[in-house]
């Protein structure tokens, strides 16, 4: 269940990220969630949502590889 | 009525029995998986105003059964200062700075009906329904017990 404030805690996590340069992907939200935040009007940016942990980790795959060699 | 929940809100964890009590009774009521989560959000955005806004009040749930619907009423009342602007309250993107502005006009759109009286220098009582239509196979069950 995401209300209002937990979207917008989430959407603070993810800005702070992505000012370190890292993106944030939310997973798992069940289907009568995702039709409560429609209803809410919610807007998650700059958020991702992927259906699942491995759909996730193939998103984010294509940007971070490699970065983690250096050492950062 | 025996059925009437009542929950004490005074802090962030007192949001978690509210709303699973919401989605229980919303359950029992008959109400599918998505509206009984619909009405749980709900009830979560008026908890939050009373813990952010107020610090501390009280949730009511309460089931309706009429012969062709049955609803789900909440009631949110707290003793704080109350709302000055209600109608401003209610619109989309108002906010008082530390929520959304999304509360109140979210949990309105996640109802079926929604009222708020509010008082300045009293309190405030958010009153919202959700109904659910008994179609004719369910009654016909009922009176067949």
């Amino acid at each position: 269940m995401i209300d209002s404030f937990v979207a917008r805690a989430l959407r603070s996590i993810a800005i702070t990220a992505r000012l370190r340069g890292a993106e944030t992907v939310v997973v798992g939200i069940q289907p009568d969630v995702a039709i409560a935040m429609v209803q809410f009007d919610l807007n998650l940016e700059p958020l991702h949502t992927a259906l699942d942990l491995d759909e996730a980790l193939t998103m984010l795959g294509g940007r971070t590889r490699g970065d983690a060699e250096d050492g950062r | 009525m025996d059925d009437e929940v009542r929950i004490l809100i005074a802090s962030d964890s007192d949001m978690v029995p509210a709303r699973a009590q919401g989605r229980a009774l919303a359950t029992k009521l008959g109400f599918s998986r998505t509206d009984a989560t619909l009405i749980a959000t709900a009830i979560s955005e008026i908890a939050r105003n009373i813990v952010v806004h107020v610090g501390r009040g009280e949730i009511v749930l309460q089931p309706l059964y009429e012969d062709d619907r049955y609803g789900l009423v909440v009631v949110a009342q707290d003793e704080g200062p109350g709302i000055g602007d209600v109608d401003s309250a209610l619109e989309h993107g108002f906010a008082s700075g530390r929520g959304l502005g999304l509360g109140l006009p979210g949990a309105r759109r996640l109802m079926d009906e929604f009222e708020i009286a509010s008082d300045p220098g009293k309190g405030t009582v958010v009153t919202m329904k959700k109904w659910r239509v008994r179609n004719e196979l369910e009654r016909l069950r009922e009176r067949r017990g």
